[in-house]
């Protein structure tokens, strides 16, 4: 026994100092730096801006100063820091986006891993209907709704407290789970084909086990490589909706409240007021969508 | 592995008992608005399995041979519960087969499956140890972390691999040794019948021949049941006591090894061994080959199934269905024409090969 154990160990070290080596330097093309190198700079504006930066809601220069050495953004037109606002929108941005896509992809997971082990079947049938009917419904109209009814400020239903931003992730993971699902389904579909799901029935292990245990890990990677490239997308659909007002309220600060408020000073020379927070925007949306591209090309390749 | 009981009933009544098993599968018929089927409009099904008989005793090998599409496979995936069938009665160790969908580990312990392509049979995201395992625990073969391993490595040493194995992966094996990892996991139930599916269909000429070996090995150590399904008549030729030849759906001959290999009796059972590669005399058939496809198995023949291809047929044939009826010898043909063609060894027959 002990001399089967040392071999077992022998056996695990090499892979995992390959493992090692591959955290360290990953193979990514030049594009696949540029959207790390964006992503990585979106996530320092969002967690450590917020640490370094004056206090975003409080008046702490004069009315619309151009960037310079004590606003490096400049200031808006009520007196306040933009580089505070822009690192605080960020912030929130980044936790409206990645809560919405994990809530996404909690939901939809199972569903489409469900829909494709039972594949052709009413089940399915079912299940995928539901989801294109959900899509069917266009983001911003549902959330025109959401808020109509709720209105824009925190509402209670009983115990719980739905403030703006779970509004918004609510509103950004239910529109996600129609893709998400799909691609789990999809994925899975292929899955089942394999012998293997059918000798796992025969040896008895249950449908539970494995739908979780044993389809999931080769059926997640192509999932996940979605959900990550739908952050950029969520990034961009929460400023959406907080530019139409139907998500974060001022005074606080969003991506998307700092643009829409800039429309106003556009026209008296403030351009920084859009431009820099227009720019975030941007830089993570491309570095998400350029990075997420080279995951799935790590990934296909992988197999 | 089985109590004294079963074991005293199991000489009575066979470990594997088939009776009249019938597998249609309906086509997707077209549907009108309203998703009702036109009334009176007869549904085509695949006459996949009519009415197979068969009984495999304790510790006997059984092979079920014939062409592609007569429906082998389909009989494995009903012995293990992965089809449920459309009529007839499947039994293994005196209990119905249950469907996979029911939670029922008795059950599935009792029947355990190697199937075809070692490549996908087993999951490429799990280590050896952990699909080894998997039966071991979930059929209470032992218990404790170190208790499971240890069983793992051994049945990885039954199957001639060493324990390192544990912790690879499937993609760091080759074609045979997956294969030889698919039986040790079949073996990890320890079941009462393995059911082997074209178990060497896709693997090397020379891994073909150590797998074949392994597979007798194991049999008369742990005195095994199979039943082995395969159209590689040299396989079966080996492995098995008792061989089945299937024809669209339907047996046509049964009897032991030696009789069905060495005096085939019925035309498609003489036909199936003469076409056999081995037997080819560059590029030309040595004697009746078979001829033209496999019939549909949605229109199937009427009469006799094989008369469509048949060198022997005559008009009877083709509205006349035989019934299997036993020989002399103890073996059971499928034949109108039997007594003739064996009686005065007609012209155009051919013989089997010997066994020598």
């Amino acid at each position: 026994m002990s001399s089967l154990s040392t071999s077992l160990r022998a056996a695990q070290r090499p892979r995992r100092l390959a493992r090692l080596r591959l955290l360290k330097r990953p193979h990514l093309s030049g594009l696949g730096w540029v959207g790390l190198a964006f992503v990585i700079a979106f996530c320092l504006l969002a967690l450590l801006g917020p640490l370094i930066s004056l206090d975003p809601n409080e008046r702490t220069g004069g009315a619309l100063e151009a960037p310079g050495a004590d606003h490096w953004f400049g200031t808006d037109d009520l007196g306040r820091d933009v580089f505070a606002r822009t690192a605080v929108g960020a912030r929130l941005s980044l936790f409206v986006a990645l809560g919405s896509v994990i809530g996404g992809l909690v939901v939809a997971v199972p569903i489409g891993l469900l829909a494709g082990y039972r594949g052709g079947t009413r089940l399915d049938n079912v299940l995928m209907r539901i989801m294109e009917a959900l899509q069917a419904l266009p983001v911003f109209i549902l959330a025109l709704f959401v808020v109509g009814m709720t209105g824009t400020g925190s509402s209670e239903f009983g115990p719980l407290t739905l403030t703006p931003e779970i509004k918004v992730i609510a509103l950004l993971a239910v529109s996600f789970l129609p893709f998400f699902a799909r691609v789990t389904r999809a994925a899975t579909l292929v899955e089942v084909q394999q012998e293997y799901v059918d000798a796992l029935r025969v040896v008895g292990v249950p449908r539970r086990h494995i739908l979780f245990g044993e389809l999931l890990p080769n059926v997640i990677p192509p999932v996940l490589v979605q959900g990550f490239l739908w952050v950029g997308i969520a990034v961009f659909a929460e400023s959406a909706l907080s530019f139409l007002g139907l998500g974060m309220q001022p005074p606080q600060a969003s991506l998307g409240n700092l643009l829409s408020d800039a429309t106003n000073s556009l026209m008296i020379g403030g351009w920084w007021l859009s431009v820099l927070p227009g720019l975030a925007i941007l830089l993570v949306t491309i570095g998400i969508n350029l990075l997420g591209d080279e995951v799935e090309r790590l990934l296909s390749g992988r197999r | 592995m089985t109590t004294t009981a079963v074991t005293e009933s199991s000489t009575e009544t066979p470990l594997v008992h088939v009776e009249g098993l019938v597998k249609h599968y309906p086509m997707r018929a077209k549907k009108r608005l309203g998703g009702r089927r036109e009334p009176g409009a007869d549904a085509q099904v695949v006459h996949a399995l009519d009415g197979i008989d068969l009984q495999v005793r304790q510790g006997e090998s059984v092979a079920l041979i014939g062409e592609s599409g007569c429906g082998k496979s389909t009989v494995a995936k009903v012995l293990v519960g992965l089809v449920r069938p459309t009529g007839g009665r499947v039994r293994v160790g005196g209990h119905d087969v249950v469907p996979v969908t029911t939670h029922d580990p008795a059950a599935r312990r009792r029947v355990q499956l190697v199937s075809q392509n070692p490549w996908s049979a087993l999951n490429r995201a799990r280590s050896v140890k952990h699909i080894l395992s998997q039966p071991i625990v979930l059929h209470g073969r032992a218990s404790g972390k170190e208790a499971v391993a240890q069983r793992a490595a051994e049945l990885l040493e039954m199957v001639g691999l060493p324990p390192e194995y544990l912790s690879r992966r499937p993609r760091d094996l080759s074609g045979g040794e997956l294969q030889r990892v698919t039986v040790a996991r079949a073996l990890a139930a320890e079941p009462d019948v393995l059911i082997l599916d074209e178990p060497t269909a896709s693997l090397d000429v020379s891994v073909k021949a150590t797998l074949v070996n392994l597979l007798s090995d194991l049999r008369a150590e742990l005195g095994l049941t199979y039943v082995l399904i395969t159209h590689e008549l040299d396989i079966a030729r080996h492995l098995a006591d008792r061989v089945a030849v299937m024809y669209l759906g339907e047996i046509v001959e049964s009897g032991s090894a030696e009789q069905v290999f060495g005096d085939p009796e019925h035309p498609y059972t003489r036909a199936l061994l003469a076409a056999a590669p081995t037997e080819l005399v560059i590029g030309r058939l040595h004697g009746d080959g078979l001829t033209g496809e496999v019939p549909s198995a949605i229109d199937v023949p009427t009469g006799c199934r094989f008369h469509t291809r048949c060198p022997m047929v005559a008009p009877a044939c083709t509205t006349e269905t035989p019934a299997l009826q036993r020989r002399p010898d103890d073996r059971v043909v499928a034949c109108l024409r039997i007594e003739e063609l064996v009686g005065d060894n007609a012209p155009g027959t051919t013989t089997g090969r010997n066994l020598t």
